[in-house]
């Protein structure tokens, strides 16, 4: 096991060398941005053109020398590890041994987290110059602006934000401590060790998940069924690696069977400190009939059928006017103000009808899987189960919700499908921008000589285009991939930084995407609840102005999303979405017993 | 073509609704960085619903 001085001697190493970043930056920032008497900076095109200048001088300082030679230097103790994982076999008189193979493995991992590291130093430099050419042509005051940097960089006092060396501690600390405990289990298969106690040091910031299972011994299996186990900050990933997820500082030490006392089950007792015993409904992806795969048609038939069949619901109203169902929100993306015909026409075209079009086989699949916890939760809060379903690209927007008509954001899903690291983004991305230039330079010069070439030339031009076309769409999706750490954020904490969206509180895109889907769920029940045709038609539904008055009340206190605190609404389905995704603690009780007395029928 | 010029003849295109709309669509939108698809897919749902007659 990695002893907690070296976790603690990473830390204050990260600290430093940002630190040094820091000063070099502040040193720029004062030597070279003249400022006016007030101490601002003076919005002169000399300053922007220095600030222009600075942006790579900042570039280079957090990607190279250095900084980069601090992070070389602090990751070859990743070398140590073979000695910590002997330390660790020595308490069972074990000898294990160390070859090629474990020197390479070293290797990869040190270099992987290098290289995660560089590229978090590339974001958050990016992050200092936009903030510093901001400043040049806003004429920023000069102390402003140092504070900016440093709360980018090492956090400060007066401004909230969650610091770059906060993130490079996790990735340095997590990596090296997954490295160890691979180390460990793979000398322990080696010594046929089949049986290992979950140990390490229980502190204050301990995962409830570590503080009950700390000293317990568990059989391989055990620990593979932690797989299927949520609890909060949980990492993706092999549970014997990643263990309680990021940072967390326990491990496995082998335990040899004639030294057991007692084998305790790897299940938590009463399994009730658990979040998923927690939570009322187990949001879980629908069975693909039996065990079979469906192919993408069917799925989509499925879908189909089941929205059609809720379409019927009596439940939705009907406009007074015509006798036909009736339209609240604006379908019609495409227009800025549209006629009521214009409006009821585009709603009802829609109502019955379900669509994935665009989304990626991986994220369609999630989607199909989450129709039966949307319908069940329907039915649980009384509303009508959803009645459409469509794919959409709008800027900004996961996913909307309006007249039980479900808009997803094919983008948004598709990312979230297939979650990539930062630094497998950026490759990805690299390539795919090389390919993307080649293919539309060739369709540029390739436009006279296709016209001229007759219909099959014509045709080989249409699919160059629709080609490109979609590589520019992956390469646009691939920026909605970039898997950044999960946020840890409890109601008693006094920062308030939070994810923008409970989202943010997930690591793995099924839960994301399930989480956007619930929080369309929670405004279809807050738009749909108990609603009379009357009050629908005037666009005020009782449940919105219980909500509006629930959220007036709770204004200066901070919820768990930034997106929770915008307005009532969004409030309402944030919490919805944590609810019923497994986040529970962190829905404040006016909600919940909101929820409970909408499921219940109770007066709000 | 830049940006802007791009945005420019694409709503033009999409005022005037000829009948190749969509394919006058693809090929323009080939001249766009990938970070600007989201603002352009704008003229694409303009244009089918106009096409729809909504």
């Amino acid at each position: 096991m990695i002893p907690e001085s070296h976790y603690t001697s990473n830390e204050k190493r990260i600290l430093q060398a940002v630190a040094a970043v820091n000063n070099q930056i502040s040193v720029m920032v004062q030597s070279l941005l003249k400022v006016d008497g007030a101490g601002r900076i003076k919005s002169t095109a000399g300053n922007i053109q220095r600030a222009k200048q600075m942006q790579k001088a900042i570039m280079k300082e957090m990607t190279q020398g250095a900084f980069k030679d601090e992070m070389n230097s602090l990751i070859g103790t990743f070398g140590k590890i073979p000695d910590y994982a002997t330390e660790a076999f020595q308490e069972v008189r074990l000898l294990p041994e160390f070859g090629q193979a474990d020197d390479e493995m070293v290797r990869i991992m040190a270099n992987d987290t290098l290289n995660e590291v560089s590229a978090m130093a590339t974001q958050w430099a990016g992050n200092i110059n936009s903030a510093v050419y901001a400043g040049a042509i806003a004429g920023t005051p000069r102390k402003e602006l140092l504070k900016q940097a440093e709360q980018l960089l090492i956090g400060h006092s007066d401004v909230r934000g969650r610091p770059m060396v906060n993130y490079v501690q996790t990735i340095v600390n997590t990596r090296i401590a997954e490295l160890d405990t691979l180390m460990i289990l793979r000398k322990g298969d080696e010594l046929g060790i089949e049986r290992w106690r979950y140990t390490g040091s229980t502190i204050r910031d301990s995962r409830e998940w570590c503080v009950d299972h700390a000293g317990k011994i568990f059989t391989k299996e055990e620990i593979e069924e932690w797989r299927d186990k949520k609890w909060n900050g949980k990492k993706a990933g092999d549970p014997f690696v990643t263990r309680g997820g990021w940072n967390c500082r326990h491990g496995f030490s082998p335990v040899l069977v004639e030294a057991e006392e007692k084998v305790i089950e790897g299940k938590p007792e009463g399994g009730q400190k658990t979040q998923e015993a927690k939570k009322p409904v187990k949001a879980k992806a629908k069975p693909a009939a039996k065990g079979k795969t469906l192919s993408r048609r069917q799925m989509l038939s499925e879908l189909k059928q089941d929205i059609a069949k809720n379409d019927a619901d009596i439940r939705y109203p009907d406009d007074d006017n015509d006798g036909l169902p009736f339209v609240r929100f604006n379908h019609t993306s495409g227009a800025k103000r549209v006629t009521r015909t214009q409006k009821n026409r585009a709603g009802r075209r829609l109502y019955g009808n379900a669509e994935l079009n665009g989304m990626n086989d991986e994220a369609a699949a999630i989607v199909h899987g989450e129709l039966g916890t949307l319908n069940a939760l329907a039915d649980r809060y009384n509303v009508p189960r959803l009645r459409a379903m469509r794919t959409m690209e709008q800027r900004g927007v996961g996913a909307s919700m309006g007249d039980g008509v479900l808009s997803m954001n094919r983008r948004t899903f598709n990312g979230r499908a297939i979650p990539r690291t930062a630094e497998q983004a950026a490759d990805d991305m690299a390539k795919l921008k090389l390919q993307l230039d080649e293919s539309r330079e060739a369709i540029r010069t390739g436009r006279d000589a296709a016209a001229a070439g007759g219909s099959a030339a014509i045709k080989e031009f249409n699919d160059k285009i629709k080609k490109h076309n979609k590589l520019a769409d992956t390469i646009n999706e691939i920026n909605q991939t970039i898997d950044l750490p999960v946020s840890n954020w409890l109601p008693d904490d006094r920062s308030r930084i939070r994810p923008y969206t409970a989202s943010g509180y997930h690591d793995n895109g099924v839960d994301q995407i399930r989480s956007t889907l619930l929080h369309e769920l929670g405004h279809h029940v807050h738009q749909q609840y108990a609603v009379s045709a009357s009050a629908y038609q005037s666009n005020s539904p009782y449940v919105e102005g219980v909500i509006a008055r629930l959220f007036r009340t709770k204004k200066a206190r901070v919820s768990a999303t930034e997106y929770g605190d915008q307005d009532a609404d969004e409030w309402f389905a944030e919490g919805f979405a944590m609810f019923h995704n497994n986040l529970e603690h962190l829905v404040e009780p006016e909600l919940k017993e909101l929820f409970h007395k909408i499921e219940k029928g109770l007066p709000l | 073509m830049t940006r802007k010029e791009v945005f420019k003849k694409a709503k033009k295109i999409v005022d005037q609704l000829p009948a190749d709309t969509i394919w006058q669509l693809d090929v323009l939108r080939v001249e766009l960085d990938p970070d600007d698809l989201d603002d352009f897919a704008w003229f694409y749902e303009r244009a089918t619903m106009k096409l729809a007659d909504i």
